[in-house]
């Protein structure tokens, strides 16, 4: 057995609460507790001077690898996609996207196309903060290059989260409240700005999402959601969703739905 | 959640989201409102600056002699005329008012700094700031414009 030495350790209430709250978690005293932080903390420095990474086994549950269609190849790239959304993501939408939305907004209606002009770029996601603390709420991003492609926030309970499909009317669903592609992406902006697209596939991406999402919330993958005039192709021809009828509560968007065979068809690819 | 890893799958969405918008509206109402306001605060935003510069021309003033009379910094009335987004100070608009001799508070609404709570007033903001486009000289038509919103502007 090694000697051991006496050491009076000055913590803060704040530091001394943590260590008691941890030992009696833990089921061991504070002194053990202690040690096997420092055969912890040693083990790390000595694997990150091998050059090693430290990564958390549960960061890498919230993000998934997927693939999307890179423009300039036609091949697919590898991106990333993750439900651990934050402020800083809503901010880079505000930052980056929006002057782009903009730009591009101006050009269609200085050539007469008001009708084509995205009807939600005023959409402030900085004020939609609160939002991310709320647990029936699910958030998704997919980031390529350093950048975010694609947003999406789900709602799992809400006014929304109910079917109206008459075969599987009044079941649960999970609704989608915003979807948005970054506009570098969406050929009908870069057109106007005289540029092509970069990446093609997010929303598709983010719609598969959204049924996983609501089988993993056992809704079989009913998915609902109120889309606008100019985005009900994407819905209806990309998706395979079915329009169910226009909304008079929701300034008679179009409601269209997933019953669990569509979502299951769209997930697979068996059209 | 375990996506799906077929390229082929991928080529065909890609190919029948690549002419498509993206994007789900959930909070249509509240951008629709949001795009009602900036609609209405640029027609007043408008009506404000053409009513001042009308105002100025038809006092045969230049912007410095303007800004004399007024009492306000000459580079917060070329702020207001060249900058749509600048909000004036009070004190500058209540200045405006008292020159012109219009009520402050509408005032106050033209130029972004109160909201208006009234159809009217919306409608005759639009309609001055569409037919008072600053021109080098004032046309009897302009002088009319000029007049008959100041009537209006003191009449309620």
């Amino acid at each position: 057995m090694a000697d051991k030495r006496t050491m009076t350790l000055n913590l803060t209430d704040q530091e001394m609460n943590l260590l008691e709250d941890l030992s009696a978690r833990k089921d061991v005293s504070k002194t053990a507790l202690l040690r096997q932080a420092l055969r912890l903390y040693q083990m790390v420095e000595a694997r990150l001077s091998r050059g090693e990474k430290l990564f958390f086994e549960d960061d890498e549950k919230k993000k998934a690898r997927i693939h999307i269609i890179d423009n300039a190849t036609g091949r697919p790239i590898e991106a990333e996609i993750f439900d651990e959304v934050t402020i800083e993501h809503f901010i880079e939408t505000q930052q980056t996207w929006r002057p782009i939305v903009l730009r591009a907004s101006r050009q269609l209606a200085a050539r007469g196309s008001h009708q084509l002009i995205p009807q939600h770029y005023h959409w402030d996601w900085t004020t939609k903060a609160p939002e991310l603390a709320v647990l029936a709420n699910a958030f998704y991003g997919i980031r390529y290059d350093g950048q975010l492609q694609g947003l999406m926030k789900l709602e799992t309970v809400g006014q929304f989260c109910s079917c109206r499909l008459p075969e599987q009317a009044g079941k649960a669903l999970v609704y989608v409240d915003y979807v948005e592609v970054a506009p570098w992406n969406l050929k009908l902006l870069t057109n106007a700005l005289g540029e092509r697209p970069r990446y093609n596939a997010i929303g598709s991406r983010l719609i598969e999402a959204a049924v996983l999402k609501s089988k993993e919330e056992e809704c079989k993958g009913r998915v609902g959601l109120h889309s606008l005039p100019v985005t009900e192709s994407f819905y209806l021809n990309a998706c395979g969703m079915t329009p169910v009828g226009r909304d008079p509560a929701k300034q008679n968007l179009l409601w269209l739905e997933y019953t669990p065979e569509q979502a299951e068809t769209f997930l697979t690819g068996a059209r | 959640m375990k996506f799906n890893s077929d390229p082929e799958w991928l080529k065909k969405q890609a190919a029948l989201e690549d002419n498509c918008f993206v994007s789900v509206g959930g909070l249509v109402l509240a951008v629709e409102d949001l795009e009602k306001q900036a609609q209405q605060a640029t027609a007043s935003r408008t009506a404000f600056v053409n009513l001042l510069s009308l105002a100025r021309r038809e006092h045969k003033l230049t912007w410095e002699q303007f800004s004399q009379k007024l009492d306000v910094d000459l580079a917060e009335l070329i702020e207001i005329e060249n900058d749509e987004t600048y909000k004036p100070t009070p004190r500058t608009v209540t200045k405006i008012a008292q020159f012109l001799r219009v009520p402050a508070d509408k005032l106050f609404i033209l130029s972004g700094l109160a909201r208006a709570h009234d159809r009217h007033f919306e409608e005759a903001a639009l309609r001055f700031a569409a037919r008072s486009q600053p021109v080098k000289a004032l046309t009897s038509e302009e002088h009319e414009a000029l007049e008959e919103y100041v009537k209006f502007l003191c009449e309620r």
